[in-house]
C-alpha cells in the first residue's frame, strides 16, 4: 500500500468514525426530543383535548325560499355617499295574519332618501298575503298600507280586540298605525290614535301593561339626528363619509301609550317613568313578564347606553331596575352597543334569559335569569363570547329550531359601515348564525353545515320567527340592507312533536302578548311567552310553538295571562292541523 | 542557486510592497473613516441608499466591525427593505457602542418587518433598560405588544415610564389611547401570521395567534395555536392560562382544569386572570361561594376591573344579597359610563391643544377607573393648558 492509500485509508476510518458518532449523537438527541415531545403531548392531548367543533353535524336543515316565493322587496334608503344614519337600521319586518285564514303573511317596512325620497310601490311597505306555502302575492297597493317614509321596525298587534292584527310601523319622523279592517284592508289611524310621534322610533310593541285588556302600545326611540348634518370619516380617512355613531348624541325619550280602548292612546312616558331621554338610545325591545310577579315587564336594548329593564310594580310609575338586575351593561363591563333581543328560557331554569347583540368586538350578551333575583351573565361559559365577538349582530331569535326542547339563537349580522376599502378585515357583509343550544350548557355555532344561507354573507338586519308553512316547526325571516329578505324553511329533523299554541284573550286583551306559558309534559317543565317586541325592529308570529318530546299531548299548560289569571289545562292534545286555541276562561283558574 | 534566490527575493518583495500597500491603503482609508461615514449619511438622507453602501464599501472591507459602518449599511438595508441583511450589520453593534442607541432602534424595525418578533421584544426590552427615556423604543415596545393583544403589557410598560419620569406628560395620550380603545384580534391576525410563516416557534407570535383566532371564533384555528404554544412553552403560566380559558370557554372545564395546575413556582395566584377564570369556573359548577372566594383574590389584585365588578354583582345577586349586588352592580355601571366617556374624550382630544376642562375630566374619569397616577397627570396638564 504506497502512502496516497495510506492516507486515503485513514481519511475514511476517521469519517467512518466522525459519521458514526454524529449519527448516534443525532439519533440520541432526537430519540430525547421525542420523548419530550410525546410526554408533552400526552399533556396537552389531554388538556385540549379533542376539537369540540371538529366535524360537528347540524341537526338544522333551512332552505333560502325567498327565490321561488314571489317575494320581491329591497330596502330602499341604504346608506349611499352621504352617509345618512337613518340608512343604517334597514326596514324591519312583521309576521301576521291579516285576514285570520291560518296562513302566515308577511309586512316589510321600507326606509327612504332625503335626495331621492320614496316613491310608488317598490319604495313603499309591503305587504304579501300567503296564498301557499311559501307562496306569496303583493297586496300593498290595495291594502291601504301604501306608504313611504323613513320606516324602521313594526308592530303587529290587535290593538282593539276586534280579532284582527293591526300593524305600527316606528319611523324616523311621524310614526304610523294602520288599523285592519278585517277585509284584507287597512285604514290609518295614526293621528286619530295619537301615536304618530315624529321623533325616531326604531322598534315598538303591544302589551297590556297595566291589565284592563287593551294591549298598552311602547315606542322605542333612537337619537337626535338631523338630515342636514355632516357626514361621519373613519379615523384618519376624511375622504370617506361613514355613518355616524350614537355614541356622542343624546339620545331620545321612550315613548309609552295608553291603550284607553277607544281608538286612542295617550301617551304617558313621564308618568311611567320610562321618559330617560339622555341615557336611552334604543333600537329594541322585549316585554314579557321577567319576574314572574304575573305583570308585564319591559326590557328595553340600547346603542351605546345602558339598557334598561322597567318592572311592573302595578302601578305607575315603573321602576327602571337595569342595573340593579344585571341588564344594563355587557357581560365585559363596557357599556353595550345595543341592537337586538331575544327572550325565552334557554337553560330551563323556569326563568326568562335575554340575549343580546352588540356592536362588532364587543360580545353578545346572555343574561340567565333568576327570576326575581335578576339576571346573570352567562356568555362566557356558554362559549358565546368567542362565537359573537367579531361579527356585528341584529336581529336575534331565540327558536327551539330542532324541537328537542333547547331553544337555539339565530343572529342576523351585518355591518352598518362599509370600510371594505379599508382593508380585508373591514368586513360589511357577514355571515349570518346559527348556535346549536347543547342542553342549556353551550351554544354552538353550526351555521356552515345548515344550509347555503348560512354559507352567504349579508347585511342582516331584522330577524322574526313564525311557522310559516304551519308544519310545527320555527321557520325565519330575515330582512338585509340591499337584498331582498331571506324566507327561511326550517327542515332539520324534529328531535320531538310539537304544539303549536295560539291564546285567545277574554278578560285581557285578545291576543294576550307577553304572556308566560308553562307547559308539563315528557319533556319536562318548559317556560316561555307570547312574543311582544324582540329581535330588532320585528314582530314575530304570536303563536307559540310548544315542543312535547316524544308524546303527542302535553300533562298540563298554565298560562299567566296579561290580564292577570293563572290558568291550567290538563292533558292537552292539539287540533289535527298541530295547532291549539285555549280561549281564556275554558281552563281552571288557579291563583290571581 | 542564484535563480532560486531570485525567486525567494522576488516573492517577498512583492509580499513587502503589497503587505506596504494594504496598510498604506488601510491606513487612508481609516484616516478618511470620518470623511466616508458623513459622505454615506448625506447618501442615506438625500435617499440614495445603495450609494450609501458603495461608498462603505472600502471602509468595511477594511474595518468590518466600524460601528458607525454598520450603523449606516445597516439603516440604508432597512429602507431597501433588505431586512435580513440589516438585522446581520446592526446586531454587530455591541451594547457599549455609541452607535447602539441608534442602531436598536433600526433593528427593531428590521426584525419587525422580517418577522422576527420576540427578539424584536428582546432587543427593545435591552435598548429601553440601556435608554430608559427613548421614546420611540417605548412606542415600538407598546405598538408590538398591541400587535399581540397584550393591552396589559404594554400598558406595563407605559406606567413604569410614568413612575420613573412623572415630570414627563407626553406619555399620557398613551395611556389614555390604551385605557379607552378595545383591542381588536380581526386586524393583527394577517401581520401575526406572517410572522409565523417567516420564522415558526416564536412562543409570544403562536400564543397571540392563538387568541386572536379565539377572539375571532375560529376555534379550531385558535386550538392548533394554543396546542403549539403549549408545545413551545408547556410551563408558562400565562400561555396555560389563556389556553385554559380557552379551554372553559370551549365547555371543557376538565381541560381547563387540568391547565390551570401548575408548578407553585409559577405563582399563579398572583395573576388575577387566573384567579378569575378560577372564579369563573367555580360559577359555572354552581359552587357560588368558592367562585366569590376566587373573586375576592382577584378583585385584591385589580379592585377597579369592570369584569371583576359586574362578576362580583352577580355572584351577590346569586347568593340572594340583593341589596349588595344592587349596589356592586351600580358601581360597575358606573365604571362602564366613566370608560365610554373616556372613549368619547379620547377621540375629541386635541392631542397638540387639549382644552383644561377636558383633561380635567379625564383625570376625574381615570381617577373613577382607580388610575390615580394617570389622574394626577391629566390635573397637571389641565393646570398647564392655556385657558
Amino acid at each position: 500500500m504506497n502512502k496516497v492509500h495510506r492516507n486515503t485509508a485513514a481519511a475514511l476510518i476517521v469519517l467512518t468514525l466522525v459519521s458514526t458518532v454524529a449519527g448516534y449523537l443525532y439519533v440520541y438527541r432526537s430519540s430525547n426530543a421525542s420523548e419530550n415531545v410525546s410526554t408533552h403531548d400526552a399533556v396537552i392531548a389531554s388538556s385540549v383535548g379533542p376539537s369540540v367543533q371538529a366535524d360537528l353535524a347540524s341537526p338544522f336543515r333551512f332552505e333560502l325560499m325567498t327565490p321561488q316565493s314571489g317575494i320581491d322587496f329591497v330596502y330602499y334608503g341604504a346608506p349611499g355617499p352621504q352617509a345618512y344614519m337613518t340608512g343604517q337600521n334597514g326596514g324591519g319586518v312583521g309576521v301576521l295574519d291579516l285576514d285570520n285564514d291560518g296562513r302566515i303573511d308577511l309586512f316589510f317596512v321600507n326606509g327612504s332618501d332625503f335626495d331621492q325620497p320614496a316613491t310608488g310601490l317598490k319604495t313603499s311597505n309591503r305587504l304579501y298575503r300567503c296564498t301557499a306555502d311559501f307562496q306569496y302575492e303583493d297586496v300593498t297597493r290595495n291594502s291601504g298600507l301604501m306608504a313611504h317614509g323613513f320606516g324602521m321596525g313594526c308592530a303587529a298587534a290587535d290593538y282593539d280586540n276586534d280579532g284582527f292584527t293591526d300593524l305600527f310601523v316606528a319611523c324616523y319622523g311621524p310614526d304610523r298605525l294602520w288599523h285592519n279592517n278585517g277585509d284584507g284592508t287597512y285604514t290609518e289611524t295614526t293621528v286619530a290614535a295619537g301615536v304618530g310621534s315624529d321623533q325616531w322610533g326604531t322598534s315598538a310593541a303591544f302589551a297590556d301593561l297595566d291589565a284592563d285588556g287593551f294591549p298598552d302600545l311602547y315606542v322605542v326611540n333612537y337619537v337626535e339626528w338631523l338630515s342636514d348634518e355632516l357626514p361621519c370619516h373613519p379615523p384618519g380617512h376624511p375622504e370617506i363619509n361613514s355613518v355616524c355613531s350614537p355614541m356622542d348624541r343624546s339620545g331620545q325619550a321612550d315613548l309609552l301609550y295608553h291603550n284607553t280602548g277607544d281608538g286612542q292612546f295617550a301617551e304617558i312616558g313621564a308618568a311611567a317613568g320610562v321618559d330617560l331621554a339622555a341615557d336611552g338610545k334604543g333600537l329594541a325591545l322585549a316585554i314579557a313578564d321577567f319576574d314572574v310577579d304575573g305583570r308585564l315587564d319591559i326590557y328595553v336594548v340600547n346603542d351605546t347606553s345602558p339598557n334598561f329593564l322597567f318592572h311592573n310594580p302595578g302601578h305607575m310609575p315603573f321602576d327602571e331596575v337595569g342595573t340593579q338586575q344585571g341588564v344594563a351593561i355587557s357581560s365585559d363591563g363596557r357599556v353595550g352597543s345595543g341592537m337586538g333581543v331575544a327572550c325565552a328560557d334557554y337553560d330551563h331554569n323556569g326563568y326568562l334569559d335575554l340575549c343580546v347583540t352588540n356592536f362588532r368586538n364587543q360580545i353578545n350578551d346572555v343574561y340567565a335569569g333568576l327570576g326575581p333575583a335578576g339576571f346573570v351573565p352567562a356568555n362566557a361559559s356558554l362559549g358565546m363570547d368567542m362565537i359573537s365577538r367579531s361579527p356585528l349582530g341584529f336581529g336575534i331569535v331565540l327558536a327551539d329550531f330542532n324541537l328537542d326542547t333547547w331553544p337555539d339563537l339565530f343572529v342576523a349580522n351585518g355591518h352598518f359601515q362599509d370600510w371594505t376599502v379599508l382593508g380585508p378585515e373591514h368586513e360589511y357583509q357577514m355571515h349570518p348564525q346559527l348556535l346549536w343550544n347543547r342542553n342549556g350548557q353551550r351554544f354552538e355555532d353550526v351555521s356552515e353545515p345548515s344550509g347555503d344561507y348560512f354559507r352567504q354573507r349579508w347585511l342582516g338586519r331584522a330577524a322574526a320567527v313564525a311557522d310559516l308553512d304551519n308544519d310545527g316547526d320555527a321557520d325565519l325571516v330575515v330582512t338585509h340592507l340591499s337584498a331582498t329578505p331571506a324566507l327561511l324553511r326550517n327542515d332539520s329533523s324534529p328531535a320531538g312533536g310539537s304544539i303549536r299554541l295560539e291564546l285567545i284573550g277574554t278578560r285581557s286583551s285578545r291576543q294576550s302578548l307577553g304572556s308566560r306559558v308553562e307547559i308539563v309534559s315528557d319533556s319536562g317543565h318548559l317556560v316561555t311567552s307570547v312574543p311582544s317586541g324582540g329581535s330588532f325592529q320585528a314582530s314575530h308570529d304570536r303563536r307559540v310553538l310548544l315542543a312535547t318530546g316524544a308524546a303527542e299531548s302535553i300533562d298540563e299548560i298554565r298560562v299567566w295571562w296579561s290580564g292577570g289569571n293563572v290558568e291550567v289545562w290538563k292533558n292537552v292534545t292539539a287540533d289535527d292541523d298541530g295547532g291549539l286555541r285555549l280561549i281564556e276562561g275554558s281552563g281552571n283558574v288557579t291563583v290571581r | 542557486m542564484p535563480r532560486r534566490n531570485f525567486i525567494i527575493g522576488c516573492v517577498c518583495g512583492s509580499t513587502i510592497v503589497l503587505a506596504l500597500g494594504y496598510f498604506t491603503v488601510r491606513w487612508q482609508v481609516m484616516t478618511s473613516a470620518a470623511t466616508t461615514i458623513r459622505q454615506a449619511e448625506l447618501h442615506v438622507r438625500s435617499g440614495d441608499h445603495s450609494g450609501a453602501r458603495e461608498i462603505l464599501a472600502t471602509l468595511m472591507w477594511f474595518e468590518p466591525s466600524h460601528h458607525q459602518g454598520l450603523l449606516i449599511r445597516g439603516i440604508s438595508l432597512n429602507a431597501d427593505r433588505m431586512f435580513a441583511e440589516s438585522i446581520a450589520a446592526l446586531e454587530q453593534i455591541p451594547v457599549e457602542s455609541p452607535s447602539y442607541e441608534d442602531a436598536g432602534t433600526t433593528l427593531v424595525s428590521s426584525l419587525i418587518h422580517d418577522g422576527w418578533l420576540e427578539r424584536a421584544e428582546a432587543v427593545l426590552i435591552q435598548h429601553l433598560g440601556r435608554f430608559p427615556q427613548s421614546a420611540q423604543s417605548r412606542e415600538n415596545l407598546v405598538r408590538l405588544y398591541l400587535s399581540q393583544l397584550r393591552g396589559r403589557a404594554a400598558m406595563a410598560v407605559l406606567q413604569d415610564y410614568q413612575r420613573a419620569y412623572p415630570e414627563d406628560l407626553s406619555v399620557l395620550p398613551h395611556m389614555l389611547d390604551l385605557e379607552a380603545k378595545i383591542l381588536t384580534a380581526n386586524d393583527r391576525v394577517r401581520s401575526l401570521e406572517t410572522a409565523d410563516m417567516r420564522h415558526p416557534r416564536q412562543a409570544a407570535v403562536i400564543l397571540a395567534l392563538a387568541r386572536a383566532y379565539a377572539m375571532l371564533g375560529m376555534t379550531e384555528h385558535a386550538r392548533s395555536r394554543f396546542q403549539a404554544a403549549l408545545d413551545l412553552k408547556p410551563r408558562d403560566p400565562v400561555t396555560r392560562i389563556h389556553a385554559a380559558e380557552f379551554q372553559f370557554e370551549c365547555g371543557d372545564a376538565a381541560a381547563a382544569r387540568h391547565l390551570l395546575q401548575m408548578d407553585t413556582a409559577a405563582q399563579p395566584e398572583n395573576d388575577d386572570r387566573y384567579l378569575f377564570l378560577l372564579c369563573r369556573m367555580a360559577a359555572k359548577s354552581n359552587e357560588i361561594a368558592q367562585s366569590y372566594a376566587h373573586l375576592q383574590k382577584a378583585m385584591a389584585l385589580r379592585p377597579h376591573e369592570e369584569t371583576y365588578v359586574l362578576m362580583q354583582s352577580a355572584l351577590l345577586r346569586h347568593m340572594g344579597r340583593a341589596d349588595e349586588a344592587a349596589a356592586v352592580g351600580q358601581e360597575a355601571v358606573h365604571l362602564a359610563e366613566a370608560r365610554k366617556r373616556l372613549m368619547v374624550l379620547s377621540d375629541q382630544l386635541d392631542r397638540r391643544q387639549p382644552s383644561a376642562p377636558q383633561c380635567a375630566e379625564i383625570a376625574e374619569l381615570l381617577e373613577q377607573l382607580g388610575h390615580p397616577g394617570q389622574a394626577t397627570g391629566w390635573r397637571r396638564v389641565a393646570r398647564a393648558v392655556v385657558p
